[in-house]
């Protein structure tokens, strides 16, 4: 990386190299069957030049001919971008446990045992289909630059996904465990729980269009999350279609609520130091009690309007450029127990996971989408699984009409959420 | 290349193995504002192998070869333990050993033409979008992907197979007031440059209906009757009878895998869909499957009934079922998985006008944005609409989502059109994204749906 540094130094105004590499195993269990083992070790370099003030990209996944490297990116900068920043000098991170060396000692025969320990027990109780996985991964990042950063991080994740798909679909409900070494995987606590709902889901419910109260479990809060991720998205803010344009300091949800990213929270798996472009990263409030306070940005938005850089320059894998996102959400727990938001329903429904949610005008806030995995609440309690419905409105509406937030939060895929009850929601069926 | 995959998997200890080496080379253009944004032209590799011993099957990708002997020892430990953890082994279909190179006829090939040449391409388009009311902006992309594929397997196999995908996208913001709406242009081809030129009346369409949909309303909700424009009928079949042919989502799935058994009637009489990535003008074409298997039509339903799925070897022995050749990745960094290629509803015999006086009160749903089925339910994406009164188009609807139970939905197909096209983007999400498959289909008419909307 220091020669490849050097040369593209001397034929740039400004270089920069990024280097993962990572080795992996998904382990796959279908119906209670071992299916397949999918593995990789991959590795490679993204190279960044600012010459005359354009920018050029180039990647390799073999680093062979640097010279051809330095020379794709040179030529990517002569028709390039015209830039305003310049490669941070960044000297300083947050140090974080993002990496267990234990992860080199997983053990497959400990797993497998465990596995089918797993696979006993839930037999004895259900005749529901059982499915698994598991992703054990180790990964290293550098990146290096010619204003002399330079920044290492590892991290490994042991995660496991138990799930059990509704007779006749895919839809399913599912627990995991989200660790980053070797852990034990039987929680009797959380598969008798999963068992519950699983038996519950047997009898269907098709619920009457209306409006009506809903809960929304972590996964699919994640959904809405997804659209205001969108409209505080920097490249809508610069080119002006952000409906939050005009909406900084003012109150945009229901006083409830506060969203924020925090990368350096190492519980995290997703936690890292630095993001994609060597800028340390940082927690960041995004709405605080409802009122907007910041949107994320990268180091080109944040010189385009004229705001201090986040640490949000995302850089999905080699091939990629860079592109500001957030994968560390946060959502500010309540004061009420899941137990306490079901029992405060005479009738609503609570959506465990919605299908298809990139669908509406995303960008305005807008939603309409099927819901996946459901129950229907009487009398404060679960009595059957609610198929063939939809829930339709605006984020901006339905995040201001909210009853209550869960007191504590779920990782998943985009951030830590609660759940969140909300006094009423469009909810269409084939009832009328 | 070929000569030197086959020493790597000639000291492996395996029942089966095989192995493919890819370069993926990408060229990219992107403007947004009018102003170009990113020109990229790189290469990437990478190897992927696969083996089978004692009946476990294990893979593995890895990008330089100096990790084969460390990838080699970690797939078949892999392989073993699945083999010393499963109740029955897995099995492989016998298929054909073939020795074959193969390259696509381009019409304008894209490495014929410089990046000034390309940049020119997406400018044109996004100064056309200037040019249209109201727009605010518009982003334009521009990618050609050149992959060029060698694998060999234990049995024998060498072949060598090129493709070409181009691939024009545009998004279109308008803005009236504090709302902005957007269009969706979506171009692409597998035999050349020329299918990206020419499309000026597309792009216009795509920011017209951005600016109409300023003024359109939001739909009630409810139960309607509708009609699907192709895109929507493409996006319809793909996400349900498309992924519910491929034999991996049903085989380990005991009460779908029932419900899909061959010969079992599940659509209307007037319902034929079929598989087919042969045809050369499409984005889903290919050759040879990543597993060395020559690629078939199917057909996966005949006037309602199933007749036929799509396999890679180790389902096709599962089901005792025809090889068809659907075992794909989208490059080197994965292993391949059965994929639907084109996947398309054959034309009926009704003319549009015939389809909007059958349906006569319901709305008109176009435009795919995205979908998903879960098996037994679906829930799409259009992204406008229009209502239909007394047999005639009326007012424009804004976004909605559609959804039902897709075999009770398959049978409500009532009438289907004459006039098939085909979808041009579609990155279809089944665990590894993949932009080369594409669907269609005519219009058709469908009874009860229901919309999501206000209520």
């Amino acid at each position: 990386m220091e020669k490849l540094l050097q040369i593209a130094k001397e034929k740039a105004d400004q270089a920069e190299i990024y280097y993962s590499r990572c080795s992996d195993d998904f382990i796959s269990i279908i119906d209670s069957k071992f299916n397949k083992v999918t593995s990789s070790i991959v590795s490679g370099y993204a190279l960044r030049v600012i010459k005359d003030g354009k920018i050029g990209f180039s990647y390799t996944r073999n680093l062979i001919d640097r010279e051809k490297l330095i020379e794709q990116a040179l030529k990517s900068a002569e028709k390039g971008a015209k830039v305003e920043f310049s490669f941070p000098k960044t000297t300083k991170t947050a140090s974080l446990k993002t990496y267990d060396p234990d992860i080199k000692l997983v053990n497959k025969q400990q797993l497998i045992k465990e596995a089918k320990e797993i696979v006993q027990y839930i037999k004895s109780k259900s005749t529901a289909q059982i499915d698994m996985c598991f992703y054990i991964a180790e990964w290293e990042k550098r990146l290096v630059n010619s204003a002399g950063t330079s920044l290492r991080e590892l991290k490994s994740w042991y995660t496991f996904y138990l799930s059990f798909p509704f007779p006749e679909t895919v839809s399913n409900i599912s627990i995991s465990l989200l660790a980053k070494k070797q852990q034990p995987l039987m929680d009797k606590a959380k598969i008798d729980h999963l068992l519950e709902l699983y038996t519950i889901s047997e009898k269907q419910i098709k619920v009457i269009t209306g409006k009506m109260k809903v809960i929304l479990m972590p996964e699919a809060v994640g959904s809405f999350i997804g659209r205001f991720n969108e409209a505080i998205h920097p490249f809508y803010f610069d080119n002006k279609t952000s409906p939050l344009l005009n909406k900084m300091e003012k109150q945009i949800f229901s006083d409830k609520l506060t969203i924020y990213q925090d990368p350096l929270d190492d519980s995290n798996l997703e936690a890292s130091a630095f993001d994609g472009e060597g800028v340390a990263r940082q927690k960041t409030v995004f709405v605080e009690n409802g009122v907007l306070k910041n949107i994320y940005t990268d180091l080109k938005y944040s010189a385009k309007l004229n705001l201090t850089p986040t640490g949000n320059g995302g850089r999905s894998e080699i091939e990629s450029s860079i592109n500001p996102s957030v994968n560390c959400y946060s959502i500010t727990p309540g004061n009420k127990s899941l137990e306490e938001m079901i029992e405060n329903i005479e009738e609503g429904i609570i959506i465990y996971n919605l299908m298809d949610s990139y669908s509406g005008n995303i960008l305005e806030g807008d939603y309409s989408i099927g819901v996946s995995a459901a129950f229907y609440i009487k009398n404060g309690k679960l009595i059957g699984r609610v198929k063939d419905a939809m829930i339709n409105g605006n984020i901006y509406e339905t995040l201001n009409q909210i009853n209550a937030i869960e007191n504590e939060v779920h990782f998943f895929g985009l951030g830590n959420f609660p759940a969140i009850s909300f006094e009423e929601i469009n909810v269409i069926s084939s009832q009328t | 290349m070929l000569q030197k995959l086959k020493k790597i998997i000639a000291g492996i200890d395996a029942d089966y193995a095989d192995l493919r080496y890819e370069i993926k080379t990408t060229t990219k253009v992107r403007m947004s504002k009018g102003e170009v944004k990113e020109t990229t032209s790189n290469s990437g590799d990478g190897f992927v192998l696969r083996v089978l011993k004692n009946g476990g099957f294990a893979t593995i990708c890895f990008t330089r070869e100096e990790d084969a002997d460390e990838a080699i020892k970690k797939v078949l430990d892999n392989a073993q333990m699945i083999a010393e953890n499963q109740d029955n082994p897995t099995k492989m279909a016998a298929a054909p050993v073939v020795k074959d190179s193969y390259k696509p006829e381009l019409i304008e090939d894209p490495r014929d033409y410089s990046i000034e040449d390309k940049i020119a391409l997406v400018k044109h388009y996004s100064d056309l979008y200037f040019t249209q009311p109201k727009v605010l902006d518009a982003s334009v992309w521009y990618s050609d992907v050149i992959r060029e594929k060698y694998f060999v397997n234990s049995e024998g196999s060498e072949i060598f197979e090129e493709l070409v995908s181009c691939y024009l996208e545009a998004l279109v913001y308008c803005k009236e007031g504090d709302r902005t709406e957007e269009g969706y242009l979506p171009m692409s081809s597998s035999n050349g440059l020329w299918k990206l030129r020419n499309r000026d009346e597309d792009a216009i369409k795509t920011a017209k209906i951005a600016h109409d949909l300023l003024f359109a309303e939001n739909v009630k909700g409810g139960t309607y009757d509708v009609i699907l424009d192709s895109s929507m009928t493409g996006i319809f079949i793909h996400e349900t009878i498309g992924h519910l042919s491929e034999a991996d989502n049903v085989e380990n799935n005991p009460s779908i895998r029932q419900k899909m058994q061959l010969g079992t009637k599940l659509g209307s009489d007037i319902l034929n869909i079929i598989d087919d990535a042969n045809m050369p003008d499409q984005i889903a074409c290919y050759k040879y499957d990543d597993e060395g298997v020559e690629v078939k039509r199917v057909n996966l339903m005949t006037n309602g009934v199933i007749t036929g799925r799509l396999h890679n070897r180790f389902t096709a022995a599962e089901f005792n079922e025809p090889l068809t050749g659907h075992n794909i990745a989208t490059g080197y960094e994965y292993d391949p998985i059965i994929r639907s290629g084109c996947t398309f509803v054959h034309s009926g015999e009704s003319l549009f006008d015939d389809l909007l006086k059958q349906l006569n009160n319901g709305l008109y749903l176009c435009g795919y944005m995205s979908g998903m089925s879960s098996g037994d339910d679906f829930n799409f994406a259009a992204r406008w609409g229009y209502k239909v009164e007394n047999g005639k188009i009326t007012r424009m609807i804004k976004a909605c989502n559609m959804s039902g139970n897709i075999f009770e939905t398959l049978k409500n197909i009532t009438a289907i059109g004459n006039d098939l096209k085909f979808n041009e983007v579609n990155p279809c999400s089944k665990q590894q994204l993949n932009l080369r498959c594409s669907e269609g289909g005519p219009h058709i008419l469908i009874k009860n749906i229901t919309v999501g909307g206000n209520v």
